[in-house]
């Protein structure tokens, strides 16, 4: 029954949208194992921890499912073409899985690369017990190295360089720009080596002599009759006097020569002309060069010492991000054979199944390459990638596409497959996806870009669904136009937030998908959409403080950072928490300055979830209930943050204004960055924000490298079109090639969001501008040609829509869409708002405890008595400069060895053998023996240690050494040994019993006051001996007596 | 120097004299099965006398119940009870033998691992890491020695050395680590030598020695209590005092094949539950919250027919404990989780963590920290310092926003007068830790006297929960002091106080404090506790994959294949120990409730252990089913407020309405009339309540800040000489000086260091200006008045009678020498240079500030009369646009910007601060939680929200 798993062609899926990429590599995993590949030989990634989770989920369960039902079983034989597959192989297999659950590799690459990182730690350089580093932890020791890094800095390093990136401007904001630069640059930092960043070759340029001659030569040039061009060349020379070399470049009589062009003002450029100006063009462009190349340096530069402080503190706290790990991998790959790895794994891989490789970053490939090419070479693994170059929305992240295309060429014999059929998706969706994308070479709105449309295009092929039962509608409508002074972003995103309003009450309980492309939108549509009484919420949640209640918290908080924070303090003082609290006067800063204290006491000691628990407890009764589930989410997280409480209540409220949590109560309507959306599907998908350049944000720095999966060669600060043609042709092509791909994103996040819909899409742009002449280059202009043509738009209009605008009523009931997709990627599928049951059904009740308590009683042992009730810190822990304890140790077991003394005392011998089990100091225990002895000397000390000293026979005097004991006294157990007890005996009942303790305190024996206070202070130890005695020999407290033995006094005192 | 095997595989023990099994049965807690046998086999006449025997059991929480039974029995029995020696399995060795030297304590086995690593050869190390510590990183080093430690811990335990791994991997295929391993090998030899050199051993060689020598023995009769796990050198060590011994084994008799010859598991005979679990005792939820919630519904079925002594949660993940705890508190029940708060949450830890960060360098930050310990707060006033201290350094951070402290103060004493004495207090107090660099014992009587004079203010009261923890926590730390000090001169490191300090917080961070008793609680134990726990109810959470049982493939040292070639602890044996400690639940009669979640705290997916699918292939299947149909994972769900009730239907949190204040509105400030037409109830907290915001976490200069800076700057200029002069060069050298100075007094030498950016920023600013301001001299322009307000009884407007006096300053005007002309200027350095008509009215018609029209008035209190124009100066970020921005209003415009003002304090007067203007002004952030603006979602309506003060 058994097959070769060989039998399975390693294999390439291309899924568009919809189409169940993860039911494909549930379908491979569950071929392999049914054609008995060992299970840990498999290893499967994808790139979300849920996607892993629901890829295992769905092994097991459709296992699970065939080997029980026999129409189940008829499915997975179809979908895995094994129509031989049968119940008992199933059961066999599904033992086998469980019995292997430890084995089974299914997890996010990011996961698997922490796993090897972990097991080769010394290898890579890495801290023993290293971290991955948690955002706000990340967010911090960022802060501190860039602080650190402008500490060192000279000021006008960093000005200058500021002023590089900043075109010049003196913006007052600084924080902000060196961390965006150190956050946006910092992993092309990371994947550039440093000949990168000198890639651009610089030019020579003139000596101030020579060039104060050439200036001079061009202003004499004779030139052609024309006022105009006289003027241009006194301005060109002006220019070049004051140093604006751009400026000479990019205008004038240079800009023609450069461009090739043979005339200026229809006058012919004269070679006398040329001659003149060519030294000085050659000079610009040298100058101009070279401060490009500059400030790429400059750049990395900044960069390189940010890294050092960002890396000194990542090692210091023993912490790293998910991209260092792969990074040093990458590094490192080729430096430990696989054998080594697969070793140290304890994992003979020989199946690879990878989930989205689109999203697979070259770095990340640098680390996969080397299994991926064994595989393949093995006849008896199987290699399998699934992705979506349609949806390669993470370029700006480190994800380039072109991977899944590259490793064609890379991996021999692989095959590869398309899917198409969307298992999602409505009819009149799909329809739209392929008016879009099926033409987008010809549609107007690419303008300059067909180049990178028709690579993109490539790509497409037309979609069909499986799910044509599903009704479903499509709109484009128009906003209104912005009025003066008004934003259009603004007024659509307005108008979008009514439509979606109008939308959610027409269609109850279906799910509303608001995607748009930058964050502040998020913000400004989940504000209107509340105003208009409308719950949505931010995918991931939202922060708490959209509660007033925590809101009132957090205010309390801050008091507790700054008492003098007067805002805070009248929010608190005008609260429900006034009262409980006893501060109702803001302006009373003696209370302030005490409440604030306290709180700081509280937090210390009880926590931030105990203490914003009780909070919550005063605050209840005034909470509606989605008050009150935000406060209890809050207590969650203060008790998530308590074990890294600092001393800054400052730090927890930040963190709550920055951590998003969900909230359960309104998932209705959920906005989100086309990013967030991805893996997710929605009834409704509104786009409300289509307007933006298709070319997207101009970036930083550019890169090139050879091929996609190949290291970076050239790093370039960005330039601007003007002055880019003075850059070598590989330069030119690598600005090209940047911009390309920028538009490819920007169809890839159109194709992302438009494909996230199940029923409906509605799609919001602006109106025409009255001025319009082309139709914008971006991707509503794309949408407007494909679905009206390209002719202007008139405000709130509506220029297409199709299908059934009343599909809500009459489709299946929400819920359906769910079940019927498990082919697809799973999310937000269509599910109706989740209202979880607000209170336990019972509530948690407890019998009332017996009298005494059974069990968990508390321990105590009579030294810890000493001394009473109230404990004397610096006595506790001080250092008294001697040697006490171990002197304390040693004497005590050498007391323990001496029975009675009339019988043989303990040798030296022995005694040194046992001083040695706690010290190696010989001196010492000389001293210590020397100290013993003359105790033993002791008048008063050898009386308590003989048995003349007792009025019994031998026969009836029973001496225990270290006598172990427990009692129970009242809820606690009392127990411990006794140094020394003695106990005479009438026949065989108890007499009377002595306690003896050996106390090796140093008191001078003549210092009766010293002597009293060490009795008193020992005195609850003693009583303790003496109680536990009494119960154990049944014997009265005054038939006990016990004895304290200051052996270096040789005092003997009775308590 | 003690011998380790060479390699064998599977060594079985098998002496001459063999242990005796006792199979107890396990259809009762162990526990009480453990007590019977005792007291069947020990109890004599009048009295349980086990004052001969020791009991090991497997950990310590089994030891200290079995105790508590045994005084229970005596009790009961009305007999004295002379207890056993009751101890943990890992202890009895050492009850065996007599060490023939002291043994070695952790740190200087650390330090012994640092010295044989810094001595090792390129050869040794090259083998081992790519990258060793920063010389100067000691705790970096100590961490790779902890982990060489850890490894020699396990093998020798197992009676094996590093070269042991070398011969048995010899025999495995493709491993290719023999290098490696004979480098550890070498380091292995010379941390041995280095102990040996000091007298010294660790446990490990102590008895490997005694073992080899044939020394154990013992004058007790030792009871193992389910100790089913031992390792190679407990086993050769029991094995020599196999007389003595007992092993107790709880299974029936019938599974005797399950265990060996000293009552361990046979690991392959463990692989599964002995018999299946119901249906029913099984739960799987989504989060760890969940997990919480799964309990407390599982003690509610109970009906409260059992009281919390009678319950026991097992937490085999820990990091489920404090949303136990929670969901606990939020029923009003009470659970106590026995291992206690980690000693880093103790004041002690703060106090030490926030000194070192101080001693690293005196920072501003390390200070308004350890300001805020609150032991360290009382210790303030302790030293007579009164007042509000903590509010002074706030607004001293704000006003000057230093980074580092030096005890220069800026501005005047009676103003920082109490920082001078709480920097000087605080300087003193760890004075005695600064300074150069000692051998570290050195160090810990400072240590010890810092955590005296602060926490030691008085007595303790060890009933007290918070000062028993401080109390504990001291003793801990001075437990590792004494560490510190024990350790031999020459590996002893030489460190400065702040490392020696973090060398103590990283010895303690992971202690606990345990948690006092609490009888009225229901106990939460970890899972190793839970197999010999005797509750009659038992809830377990954590059920998962990789928790229960844990299981480790990948690994630096010893992945599971080479551990399973060597014979030690490998998955086998993990499993068939949680398999057993579970069927011996499972078995006991008693109610048994198992959890398991789907996804960890972090987010991790999580699967359900495979003990629960145990079963044969039928039940597997349908258990799968029932567990795998992901339907209800990845819902976000409420969490369960328990007892909570919200008590409205409708939010009853409101922006509290304006109090009623009886103030008569004398003036106002010309610049206050924008914020009451953006928001007249923010303008009442700002102006009328005098609210503001007070933090210490601004990085940089703000609006406001910049602002000043600049009008600082420019009203000297305004008033000096040069005022007049047309020469750009003498203006900017003027202004450069100026600014200079400026900076200087208000930030001094350390400010943050983005400060010194921002200020080139501006001085950048005030360069073209100086070029602006030269050629506008040229043109005849002079400076008339600088920085000049009158007083508010001579700047008035008339309000229906009633006069309102305006205050302000002028920030210049100017007067053209040739034409007459005169100008009202403001300086505006915000990034965009707005025009005077963009900033003061919206479409061209609504004002919505009044600053340059009310001017007028204020130049009138200046006795100036006639037309004045109006204008602004603009320092903005472009430079090229410094210049001046005329505003072009009418005589009736101006009127009309008047009459506003007068509706405005009409308003003002009648007391309309309500409602707040929605959405809020760009400035209104400080007051953004009274006025509830994050309801709406975060976003802020408006431009960047830049502002700045006008003087
Ligand atoms: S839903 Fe479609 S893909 Fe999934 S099992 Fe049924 S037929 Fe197969």
């Amino acid at each position: 029954m058994t097959r070769q798993p060989h039998a399975l062609p390693d294999l390439v899926i291309r899924a568009s949208a919809g189409t169940g990429k993860t039911f494909q590599l549930s379908n491979r995993f569950l071929r392999l194992a049914l054609d008995g590949a060992p299970l840990d030989t498999i290893l499967a990634t994808t790139f979300t921890r849920k996607a892993a989770g629901e890829i295992l989920d769905r092994v097991l369960f459709r296992l699970a499912e065939a080997a029980l039902e026999p129409d189940k079983l008829d499915d997975l034989a179809r979908h895995l073409e094994r129509p031989d597959v049968d119940r008992t192989r199933c059961l066999a297999v599904l033992q086998t899985m469980v019995r292997q659950l430890h084995r089974l590799r299914v997890g996010t690459l990011d996961s698997v690369f922490v796993q090897i990182a972990r097991s080769f730690s010394l290898e890579l350089g890495l801290p023993p017990g290293w971290q991955i580093c948690d955002e706000p932890t990340d967010r911090r020791l960022r802060t501190e190295a860039i602080r650190e890094m402008l500490e060192n800095e000279s000021a006008d390093d960093t000005l200058r360089l500021m002023h590089l990136l900043g075109k010049g401007e003196a913006a007052r904001s600084v924080t902000k720009q060196v961390f965006d630069l150190a956050g946006d640059l910092y992993q092309v930092y990371t994947e550039s080596p440093p000949e990168a960043w000198e890639a651009l070759p610089r030019r020579k340029s003139l000596a101030p002599k020579e060039l104060a001659e050439a200036l001079g030569v061009l202003g004499e040039v004779e030139l052609p009759n024309d006022n105009r061009i006289a003027k241009a060349r006194e301005k060109d020379v002006a220019h070049a006097e004051a140093e604006q070399w751009e400026t000479f470049l990019s205008g004038g009589v240079p800009k023609q020569i450069c461009a090739g062009a043979t005339t200026y003002y229809k006058k012919e450029i004269t070679a006398q002309m040329t001659a003149a100006y060519e030294p000085v063009i050659a000079h610009a462009k040298a100058q101009v060069i070279g401060s490009i190349a500059n400030q790429t340096q400059a750049t990395r530069d900044m960069l390189a010492r940010f890294e050092k402080a960002y890396v000194r503190r990542q090692a210091m706290h023993r912490v790293i991000r998910f991209d260092d790990v792969t990074r040093r991998l990458g590094e490192a790959s080729g430096a430990h054979s696989i054998e080594q790895v697969v070793y140290r794994l304890d994992a003979h891989l020989a199946h690879l199944l990878l989930d989205e490789f689109q999203d697979t970053s070259p770095a990340q490939w640098r680390v996969l390459r080397p299994f991926a090419e064994r595989i393949v070479e093995e006849p008896d693994n199987t290699f399998f990638c699934v992705g979506d170059v349609k949806q390669a929305i993470y370029g700006w992240r480190g994800g380039v596409a072109e991977i899944i295309e590259a490793i064609t060429d890379q991996l021999k014999s692989l095959e590869k497959a398309e899917l198409n059929e969307s298992f999602r998706s409505s009819p009149v969706v799909i329809d739209v996806v392929n008016r879009v994308f099926g033409r987008l070479v010809d549609n107007d709105a690419i303008g300059r870009d067909r180049e990178a449309a028709a690579a993109w295009a490539a790509r497409f092929r037309p979609h069909s669904t499986a799910r044509k039962d599903l009704s479903g509608y499509a709109k484009l409508e128009s906003a209104p136009l912005a009025g003066e002074g008004e934003k259009q972003n603004d007024v659509t995103l307005d108008f979008a937030a009514r439509r979606i309003a109008e939308l959610h009450a027409a269609a109850p309980g279906r799910s509303i998908g608001v995607l748009v492309r930058r964050n502040a939108s998020v913000a400004r549509l989940i504000y209107q959409l509340r105003r208009q009484g409308v719950l949505a919420s931010e995918e991931g949640g939202n922060p708490l403080t959209d509660s007033p209640a925590v809101e009132l918290v957090l205010s309390l908080l801050r008091v507790a950072d700054h008492p003098g924070d007067t805002a805070s303090r009248f929010h608190v003082a005008q609260s429900p928490l006034a009262k409980p609290l006893a501060f109702s006067r803001f302006d009373d800063d003696e209370a302030a300055r005490r409440l604030s204290a306290e709180l700081r006491r509280r937090l210390a000691i009880d926590g931030y979830g105990v203490t914003i628990h009780d909070w919550t407890r005063l605050l209840a009764p005034h909470c509606d209930p989605r008050d009150l589930s935000r406060l209890v989410q809050l207590v969650e997280m203060a008790h998530g943050y308590d074990p890294r409480a600092t001393l800054r209540a400052d730090d927890f409220v930040e963190l709550v204004e920055q951590q998003r949590v969900e909230d359960p109560s309104s998932a209705e309507v959920r906005v989100m960055t086309i990013h967030q959306a991805k893996g997710l599907q929605f009834d409704v998908v509104v786009l409300p924000e289509l307007d933006y350049g298709l070319v997207g944000q101009l970036p930083q720095l550019v890169v090139g490298r050879a091929g996609p999966t190949e290291p970076v060669e050239r790093v370039c600060r960005y330039v601007g079109e003007k002055v880019r043609p003075i850059l070598p042709r590989d330069f030119i092509a690598m600005f090209e090639k940047d911009r390309r791909q920028r538009v490819e994103e920007s169809l890839c996040l159109l194709y992302v969001s438009l494909t996230r819909a199940v029923h409906a899409l509605h799609l919001i742009i602006a109106p025409s501008k009255s001025n319009e002449r082309n139709v914008p280059a971006t991707p509503g202009g794309i949408l407007r040609v494909a679905l009206a043509g390209p002719g202007p738009i008139e405000p709130e209009a509506v220029v297409f829509d199709e299908g059934d605008p009343g599909w809500a009523g009459k489709a299946v009931a929400p819920g359906a869409t769910a079940g019927l997709s498990s082919g697809a990627s799973a999310g937000a599928e269509g599910d109706s708002p989740i209202f979880a049951s607000q209170t336990l059904e019972q509530s948690p009740v407890l019998a009332k405890p017996s009298d005494r308590a059974r069990r968990g009683l508390d321990r105590r042992s009579p030294s810890q008595l000493e001394g009473g009730p109230r404990v004397d810190l610096a006595a506790k822990i001080r250092f008294d400069g001697s040697d006490a304890r171990r002197r304390g140790t040693v004497l005590h077991a050498w007391f323990e060895q001496i029975g009675w003394l009339e019988d043989a005392p303990p040798a030296d011998d022995q005694l040194r053998e046992i001083a040695r089990q706690h010290t190696g100091d010989a001196e010492a225990v000389d001293r210590w023996m020397a100290d013993f002895h003359a105790a033993l000397r002791r008048a008063e000390t050898r009386a308590v240690l003989s048995r003349s000293a007792y009025d019994r026979s031998e026969a009836q005097l029973r001496l225990w050494r270290e006598r172990p004991f427990a009692i129970r006294q009242d809820d606690a157990i009392l127990s411990g040994t006794i140094d020394r007890l003695v106990v005479s005996f009438d026949g065989k009942t108890p007499a009377t019993a002595d306690v003896l303790d050996f106390k090796t305190d140093r008191v001078p024996a003549d210092d009766r006051a010293a002597i009293d206070a060490r009795v008193a202070f020992y005195r609850p130890q003693m009583e303790a001996y003496a109680r536990a005695v009494a119960t154990m020999f049944r014997l009265p407290t005054e038939r006990i007596s016990a004895r304290l033995v200051f052996v270096e006094p040789g005092v003997v005192r009775a308590v | 120097m003690p011998s380790f095997s060479t390699w064998k595989p599977c060594a079985t023990n098998g002496g001459p004299m063999s242990i005796e099994r006792v199979f107890l049965g396990w259809d009762r807690p162990a526990l009480s099965l453990a007590v019977d046998y005792l007291v069947e086999r020990f109890a004599a006449g009048e009295s349980l006398d086990l004052s001969k025997v020791i009991v090991a059991v497997p950990g310590g929480r089994a030891g200290r119940r079995l105790l508590e039974r045994l005084v229970e029995w005596a009790e009961t029995n009305g007999q004295p009870l002379f207890p056993p020696r009751i101890i943990t399995v890992g202890r009895l060795p050492e009850l065996l033998y007599t060490a023939k030297r002291p043994f070695a304590d952790p740190l200087t086995q650390q330090l012994a691992w640092v010295e044989a690593l810094r001595r090792a050869g390129s050869e040794t190390l090259d083998q081992l890491t790519a990258q060793l510590p920063d010389d100067e990183d000691l705790a970096a080093w100590l961490a790779l020695g902890e982990m060489l430690g850890r490894l020699h811990r396990e093998l020798a335990s197992e009676k094996m050395n590093f070269q042991t791994v070398v011969d048995c991997g010899s025999r495995i295929r493709g491993f290719q680590e023999q290098a490696r391993w004979t480098a550890l090998a070498r380091l292995q030899g010379d941390y041995l030598a280095v102990l040996d050199r000091l007298g010294l051993w660790d446990v490990q060689s102590a008895r490997l020695y005694a073992v080899d020598q044939g020394e154990c023995r013992v004058d007790q009769t030792i009871v193992l209590a389910g100790t089913v796990d031992l390792n190679r050198l407990q086993r050769m060590m029991l094995d020599q005092v196999a007389e003595q011994t007992t092993a107790l084994v709880f299974a029936p008799e019938s599974m005797a094949e399950r265990f060996d010859d000293l009552g361990c598991l046979r690991p392959e005979a463990w692989q599964e539950l002995p018999s299946p679990l119901d249906d029913e005792q099984i739960e799987v939820v989504d989060t760890a919250a969940q997990q919480a919630e799964a309990v407390l519904r599982a003690i509610a079925s109970l009906g409260g027919r059992r009281a919390a002594d009678e319950i026991t949660v097992g937490v085999p993940d820990e990091r489920i404990v404090p949303h136990l705890l929670q969901q606990f508190r939020q029923c009003e029940l009470s659970a106590r989780h026995g291992v206690g708060e980690p000693l880093s949450r103790s004041g002690p830890y703060r106090l030490l963590a926030a000194a070192a960060d101080y001693l690293e360098g005196p920072r501003f930050a390390s200070l308004a920290a350890l300001a805020r310990h609150p032991a360290v707060g009382q210790w303030i006033e302790r030293q007579g310092i009164v007042g509000d201290w903590l509010t002074e350094l706030d607004c001293y951070r704000a006003d000057h926003l230093p980074h580092r402290i030096d005890g220069n103060w800026l501005g005047t004493i009676d103003k920082t007068g109490v920082l001078h004495t709480v920097h000087e207090a605080v300087e003193q107090l760890l004075r005695p830790l600064g300074g150069a660099r000692q051998p570290l014992a050195a160090w810990s009587p400072a240590i010890v006297d810092l955590l005296v004079a602060v926490h030691g203010g008085g007595p303790l009261r060890p009933d007290d929960p918070a000062e028993r923890e401080i109390l504990s926590a001291c003793e801990k730390i001075r437990a590792v002091l004494d560490e510190h000090r024990a350790v031999d001169a020459s590996l002893a490191p030489e460190v400065n106080g702040a490392d020696a300090v973090r060398l103590v917080l990283r010895a303690v961070a992971s202690e606990t404090i345990a948690a006092p008793a609490e009888p009225g609680s229901v106990e939460l134990l970890g899972w190793l506790e839970l197999a010999l726990d005797d509750a009659p109810v038992l809830i377990v959470t954590g059920m998962n994959e990789g928790i229960v049982p844990a299981s480790l493939d990948a690994d630096l040292f010893l992945p599971n294949q080479i551990r399973r070639a060597l014979g030690i602890e490998d998955n086998l044996r993990r499993c068939a120990r949680d398999a057993y400690a579970l069927g011996l639940l499972a078995a006991s009669g008693r109610r048994l409730k198992l959890i398991a979640g789907r996804r960890s705290p972090e987010g991790d997916p999580l699967l359900p252990s495979r003990l629960l699918l145990s079963g044969d292939v039928e039940t597997t299947a349908r258990r799968v089913r029932r567990l795998f149909d992901g339907g209800d994972a990845g819902r976000v769900r409420a969490i369960l407020p328990g007892r909570l009730v919200a008590g409205q239907t409708d939010s009853a949190f409101d922006v509290p309405r304006p109090l009623e204040r009886d103030e008569r509105l004398e003036s106002m400030r010309v610049t206050e009339f924008r914020d009451y037409l953006a928001c007249p109830y923010r303008y009442y907290l700002r102006h009328r309540l005098r609210l503001a915001g007070l933090a210490d976490r601004a990085e940089e200069l703000d609006g406001a800040a910049f602002g000043s800076l600049a009008h600082e700057v420019l009203g000297q200029f305004g008033a000096s000489a040069v005022a007049e002069s047309t020469d750009a060069a003498e203006i900017g050298a003027f202004l450069d000086a100026a600014f200079a100075r400026v900076l200087g007094h208000i930030y001094g030498s350390w400010p943050l260091a983005s400060i010194r950016i921002q200020a080139e920023q501006l001085r950048l600013r005030l360069a073209q200006f100086a070029r602006w301001q030269a050629d506008r001299a040229e043109r005849g322009w002079r400076i008339e008045h600088v920085e000049e307000g009158p007083s508010p009884d001579v700047a008035i407007l008339d309000v229906d009678g009633e006069p309102i006096g305006l205050r302000g300053r002028i920030d210049r005007i100017d007067v053209n020498g040739a034409t007459g002309e005169r100008i009202i200027l403001d300086y505006k350095t915000s990034d965009t240079a707005k025009t005077p008509e963009q900033t003061h009215r919206e479409k061209r018609s609504r004002w919505i500030d009044l600053q340059l029209p009310l001017y007028r008035h204020l130049a009138r209190g200046l006795g100036i009369e006639g037309p004045v124009a109006l204008g602004y100066i603009a320092l903005p970020k472009d430079v090229a646009k410094v210049g001046l921005l005329r505003a072009e209003w009418s005589a009736e415009e101006l009127e009309n910007a008047d009459e506003t003002a007068r509706q405005v304090v009409r308003d003002i007067r009648a007391g309309k601060f309500w409602p707040p203007t929605d959405p809020p002004p760009p400035f209104a952030e400080e007051f953004s939680a009274i006025c509830q603006d994050g309801q709406f979602g975060s976003w802020l309506g408006g431009d960047d929200g830049e502002e700045e003060e006008a003087p």
